[in-house]
């Protein structure tokens, strides 16, 4: 009983090769029909609107329900270009993006004030009156119906003639592919990250630094963009079109697309492209299913919604097990193939490389160091990763050392993201390293600097300054003149019962509450009217009561979108990879790793962040904000919901974070902990501060006691 | 300007029907049902096949309200109740799909193309003026003032109209009273969807429309709806007669009137005036 | 004797934090008892699992040696538990008449007779809700918002009321008020199980007590009792303050600083006022 034979590495690069052999010839080959052609044309145009749902919808959590309108746009602009510019196919699609893109930040403009479903209703109410009022107009839709005209030089090869099904599948695919290749760029930039986290939680990421003004209208002119040249691609592909290919159902059916696809994921939109294209030919051929057509949509986007959460991306991770058991059983009819198979592929892949060899002459044997050499996926399987979304998934790097070396740390190929490598090390500055890349180390073991204070608090360089505070909502003033500082270096602790302010005064310094009046400064600046993102740029970090991460994403990845404000890359380096935006990326990865070994999560790195337990989660928080470089860090009761050896860490972690140079101000409940880790105490009850002072003192103040517990308790004898 | 006024008010008391059960589900579940439309047009359908079958208007009307009021259930239960987990937004899209669903089932059953509903009322007109109204469209108005005074009353003056209004205001404490919550919000989806059926039935015999059309008669509504801050009834009523005075001055103005889909435009511009001024009750702080 | 309410070892979690762990208590019959604690304890997370609120992980709870634990919240009032939550839960939009009304709903097969007599009863107990009969309950004062919350609680005549923070946001004065009235209240039959911030009157009101802390029971004692316990302070303001007053308690070892030098050991005597103005001690460090 041998184990199950896979294809060699040769072996699976000539099928990748086949197969794509197979898509590039698919109109010419001879089994497949004209009208199939025109239905998978017709599936490359939902995949474009698929797409550019999966990252409004799906990447960005913005719900829009009248996406048609924005294709109808894209459409109605590009005949007038045809028509009344004569602008000819291919640069066409650019008018078309560009109507769809700025109608789409319009739309986006008013989802700035609007949320969940009530901006569902406002791109309802979009798409309807697109449908009734704009696609109505003559004088836009002038030039419905083009015949695109054809390109290049008569009888060579060059020569595409659009109105041709078979030379308009190169265009549309071509266009596909394109759209899926910088979209899968973006999602694992900056930008990417960026929306990600505003979906997650637009507070928790403007606690970082991300304006989440400007990203969501990124998001919008994106999605606009690539619906406009999906408008584009009907009106060409089809040469003609009716307002009723706009209408508010052919939005919903857009919808049901992305979200059969599993609407996060790329691969998943081209697959149930491919899908609805198929069923659409099926239907079309058996005479019994004639009319049901309508119905189907419908009942797959309940189907996707209700029963299989998840769509088509989810579908591989599901099937795998019963494929391999299937694969198990039809092993020995499988295998003399397979091996047959890799015979053919090694015996071309050696001749090519011996080809290669004697063409490049022999390889460069360089100085005898110790390379740290990390294979890892070819430029292909990444490609392809990259094409499907992640449904064909790039193998882990492998590390492997010439000569070997037991010195190596086991994670270090984990560490390297995608665009990163090692090069060369002298073999005795790796072994000097390692003892900085190791284990656990206990707070008090790892390096600090010496914290050099000002003897009397009033010679400090202030960091936080509140001034007369008054803020409240909803009639109720929860801060009424309040007072306080924090200074350079320290840990200030402000505790009181229930209802006095706390949760209140944290959010005015960090701007989610408006001010009625005071002043708040932050380093010496007034920053009273400043939006959140840009006091985190100031250099203030937080950290929230609830904790607000970016749940499906990885630790690693929630640490990463803290790094936005320092990455000076732009949407356009990120959608074409360029070597800058690379750099960036390399660098941020960099900061991150530092901040992981610091707080020692090395161990958890890659997990989901809402599979960790509430003590972790609470340290991922604390980390994030120092990844962003802040100097002072707000922590909202980090240790409600912990056990007391949970909270004995967090103090140690606190005390940590202060010998670093940051100053803490802690807003917690549990006052023993606070008195255990504060320098310096602030007391509110009510709205009004009640007592400051040095921690241990104050702990002890009878009006304290009092506003704790009530006038008598503790008096007894 | 009257008469086009006078003109525009049965779509009003469709918009107004219609609106009013908006806001009782909205209150009721926090989800705006995007499928109320179809929740009206499929009983109109109905009425209109069982009509056609032989049946007496009236017991084919009594079906179709009852008819509305088992979709409504439906809606809620497969709908929009698994999705409670998730999302409010998520919820809404499930409604979303019911309205597909419904569409696209009707157009199976009963074909896309136009028809028109059996009158309700007897045939005749009234005049006003210079205008004049058949009286199926009167009836539909003066069905409308009813059925929101008639809701306005059970919702006030009944106790099983308190147990609602307590429970849509909070759940938690209805069951803290032994009402159980999820029972009082299918009720209230059962209201909303007899209501619906109420509207369409009454609409499809003045109008003619097909399956899709006629649901989208509810976006009107939902207009109304928000206008009156998704919030009381009465609310509901008077964006109602917003909504019907703006979709009026429309055809009043000469130049205006040669203009397609104007008074969508108008009702649009409207919609997203209200939206983004009213911005922190649809902003939904985070914190 | 078994008693009323009995909460045996319940485990609650809020997603992956553990909030009670193993919380044992009991009310007996005609009991009025205290559950104290500081913020973050569990308290409000221990009456929730009583009231069916929160699912518990392990453990049960047993009211009338019947298990209610798993029954969903509404179920629980025909059974004679009354629960109060925090922040009251009124029906806003309701007038004050209508939510004592509704809380008399599982009762309301008794008639007319039964009901006006409650109500009655109610308006004795708290002569302010008298007056506001009519007011809805989104206009009346803090105060006034408890009354009303606990007078509908006990419309239907319950054997345990339940009571969640009941000074939050309210004045000294009115506290103690309200602790009159659930006075009165208990010597009616009504078993009280109350959290309540303000130890001092919750301790002086009561007949027994319980602190928690960190989702489990540390003490239960007779309230007289736990009025001198330090343990009481310590869990409120740690063991600094507890040594600070001077109790039995020998002083416990402050928590080590960061920087020397320590600040002197802990005085014999009530601790000095701190100073409002920064510290005049020096702090220094190692250069």
């Amino acid at each position: 009983m041998s184990a199950s034979v896979h294809l060699s590495r040769a072996g699976k690069r000539l099928a990748f090769l086949s197969l794509l052999a197979i898509v590039l010839w698919l109109p010419y080959l001879p089994f497949v029909p004209y009208s199939v052609v025109g239905n998978v044309n017709v599936a490359a145009e939902y995949a474009l609107v698929a797409v550019s749902l999966v990252v409004l919808v799906g990447w960005v959590g913005q719900i829009s329900l009248g996406h048609a309108a924005l294709v109808g746009v894209g459409a109605y602009i590009t005949g007038l270009a045809m028509g009344g510019l004569h602008v000819g196919f291919p640069v066409s699609l650019l008018w078309g993006a560009a109507g769809g893109m700025v109608v789409a930040v319009v739309l986006g403009a008013v989802a700035l004030r609007v949320r969940g479903l009530y901006l569902a209703v406002a791109t309802l109410i979009f798409g309807w009156v697109g449908q009734e009022f704009l696609f109505r107009q003559a004088w836009f839709t002038r030039h419905s119906s083009v015949t695109a005209a054809p390109v290049g030089k008569w009888d060579t090869i060059f020569y595409w003639n659009w109105p041709d099904r078979k030379v308009f599948y190169y265009a549309a695919w071509a266009t596909v592919a394109l759209a899926v290749y910088l979209m899968a760029n973006l999602r694992d930039s900056k930008t990417g990250r960026a929306f990600f986290a505003v979906r997650g939680s637009e507070a928790a990421a403007a606690s970082v630094g991300i304006d989440v003004v400007r990203t969501k209208l990124a998001a919008f002119a994106v999605s606009g963009l690539l619906a406009g040249a999906a408008g584009t691609l009907i009106l060409v592909g089809q040469q003609a079109v009716t307002p009723e290919a706009f209408s508010v159902d052919k939005s919903l059916f857009f919808l049901a697309v992305a979200v059969v696809g599993g609407l996060s994921s790329l691969g998943g939109a081209v697959a149930a492209s491919l899908l609805f294209a198929f069923i659409n030919e099926a239907f079309f051929r058996v005479r019994a299913l004639e009319g049901w057509l309508t119905v189907v949509p419908a009942v797959l986007l309940a189907a996707a919604l209700l029963l299989y959460r998840g769509g088509l991306a989810r579908l591989p991770d599901d099937v795998a097990p019963w494929l391999r058991s299937a694969r198990r059983r039809l092993d020995p009819v499988l295998e003399p193939v397979v091996v047959g198979f890799n015979r053919v592929a090694d015996g071309l892949a050696a001749w090519l490389r011996a080809h290669a060899n004697r063409l490049r002459g022999r390889l460069p044997t360089g100085e005898r160091s110790a390379a740290v050499v990390v294979k890892r996926a070819g430029p292909v399987t990444t490609l392809l990763s990259r094409l499907t979304g992640g449904l064909v998934r790039a193998p882990r790097p492998v590390v492997r050392t010439e000569p070997p070396l037991d010195l190596v740390p086991p994670g270090v190929a984990e560490e390297q993201g995608p665009g990163a490598s090692i090069t060369a090390l002298p073999v005795g500055r790796l072994a000097a390293d390692t003892g900085s890349v190791t284990g656990v180390l206990p707070f008090d073991k790892m390096p600090r600097q010496p914290v050099v204070m000002a003897a009397d608090r009033d010679e400090r360089r202030v960091v936080l300054g509140v001034e007369s505070l008054t803020a409240g909502f909803g009639g109720l003033v929860a801060n009424d003149a309040l007072s306080l500082t924090v200074c350079d270096g320290e840990v200030v602790g402000l505790i009181g019962p229930n209802g006095s302010g706390k949760t209140t005064l944290l959010n005015a310094v960090t701007g989610f509450v408006p001010v009625t009046a005071g002043r708040i400064e932050l380093f010496g600046q007034d920053v009273t009217d400043l939006p959140p993102h840009h006091r985190a740029q100031l250099g203030l970090g937080r950290t929230f009561q609830r904790v607000r991460l970016f749940g499906q994403l990885s630790l690693f990845d929630n640490l990463l979108v803290a790094t936005h404000q320092h990455n000076p890359t732009g949407i356009l380096s990120h959608l074409a990879v360029t070597p800058g935006s690379l750099a960036a990326e390399a660098e941020a990865r960099r900061q991150v790793q530092r901040v992981v070994r610091l707080l020692d999560l090395r161990d958890v790195a890659h997990t989901p962040v809402r599979d960790l337990p509430l003590a972790v989660q609470r340290i991922v928080e604390l980390g994030r904000a120092l990844v962003t470089g802040a100097k002072l860090v707000l922590l909202d009761e980090p240790a409600s919901g912990l056990d007391a050896t949970e909270t004995a860490r967090l103090v140690e972690l606190i005390r940590y974070v202060r010998s670093l140079g940051v100053a803490v101000l802690v807003v917690e409940h549990d006052v023993k902990m606070v008195s255990d880790v504060s320098d310096y105490l602030y007391v509110l009850e009510r709205g009004r501060l009640l007592a400051e002072g040095p921690a241990f003192l104050v702990a002890m103040d009878e009006a304290v006691i009092a506003a704790y517990l009530g006038r008598t308790a503790g008096a007894g004898a | 300007m009257l008469r086009s006024f006078l003109l525009s008010l049965p779509n009003v008391g469709a918009y107004a029907i219609l609106a009013v059960g908006i806001v009782v589900i909205f209150r009721a579940s926090k989800v705006l049902n995007l499928a109320h439309g179809a929740m009206a047009m499929v009983p109109a359908y109905l009425v209109s096949s069982l009509h056609q079958a032989g049946l007496p208007i009236g017991v084919a009307f009594v079906l179709g309200v009852l008819s509305g009021g088992v979709l409504g259930l439906v809606v809620e239960r497969a709908f929009v109740r698994p999705l409670r987990q998730v999302s409010v937004a998520a919820q809404t899209v499930g409604t979303v799909a019911a309205f597909g669903l419904m569409v696209a089932l009707a157009g199976k059953v009963w074909g896309t193309g136009t028809r028109l509903s059996p009158a309700v009322f007897p045939e005749g007109t009234v005049h006003i003026g210079s205008v004049s109204l058949r009286a199926g469209q009167l009836g539909l108005l003066a069905v409308a003032i009813m059925l929101a005074a008639g809701l306005g009353a059970l919702l006030q003056l009944t106790d099983i109209g308190m147990v609602l209004r307590g429970a849509a205001d909070s759940p938690r404490a209805a069951s803290l009273m032994g009402v159980d919550p999820d029972l009082a919000a299918s009720g209230a989806w059962v209201l909303g969807g007899a209501t619906a059926a109420v509207a369409g039935i009454l609409l499809a015999a003045v109008t003619t429309m097909s399956p899709l059309t006629m649901s989208l008669q509810a976006i009107p509504a939902f207009v109304a709806a928000l206008i009156g801050g998704l919030a009381s009834l009465g609310g509901a009523v008077a964006g109602a007669a917003v909504v019907g005075v703006a979709t009026g001055i429309v055809p009043a103005v000469a130049s205006l009137q040669r203009v397609h889909g104007m008074q969508q435009l108008v009702l649009g511009l409207v919609a997203v005036a209200v939206m983004v001024a009213r911005g922190e009750r649809y902003a939904g702080s985070e914190l | 004797m078994s008693a009323l309410l009995e909460v045996e070892g319940i485990d609650v979690w809020y997603g992956n934090a553990q909030a009670l762990r193993g919380v044992s208590l009991c009310v007996d019959t005609g009991e009025l008892v205290a559950l104290l604690g500081p913020n973050g304890a569990g308290k409000t997370t221990t009456l929730r699992a009583v009231a069916g609120l929160v699912p518990a992980r392990a453990g049960r709870v047993l009211f009338d040696g019947q298990v209610i634990t798993g029954l969903a919240p509404h179920e629980l009032v025909r059974r004679g538990l009354a629960f109060v939550p925090e922040g009251r839960d009124l029906f806003p939009s309701l007038t004050v008449e209508e939510n004592l009304r509704y809380g008399y709903w599982t009762r309301r097969r008794l008639g007319r007779s039964g009901y006006r007599v409650r109500l009655e009863q109610m308006y004795a107990w708290f002569p302010v809700l008298g007056s506001l009969r009519d007011r809805t309950a989104a206009t009346l004062s803090g105060g006034e918002q408890q009354m009303l919350a606990m007078a509908r609680a006990l419309m239907p005549s319950p054997r345990l009321l339940v009571v969640d923070e009941l000074s939050l946001g309210l004045a000294p004065l009115v506290v103690e008020q309200l602790f009159g009235i659930l006075r009165t209240v208990n010597d009616g039959g009504t078993a009280v199980l109350v959290v309540e911030q303000f130890v001092a009157l919750a301790l002086a009101n009561t007949s027994r007590a319980y602190l928690l802390a960190k989702g489990s029971v540390q003490v239960e004692r007779p309230s007289r009792e736990l009025l001198d316990d330090p343990r009481l302070v310590a869990s409120y303001l740690g063991d600094a303050a507890a040594a600070g007053l001077g109790t039995v308690l020998p002083a416990a070892p402050l928590p080590p600083v960061a920087e020397p030098p320590e600040p002197e050991p802990g005085p014999p005597g009530p601790a000095p006022r701190p100073l409002r103005r920064s510290s005049a001690r020096p702090r220094s460090t190692p250069a």
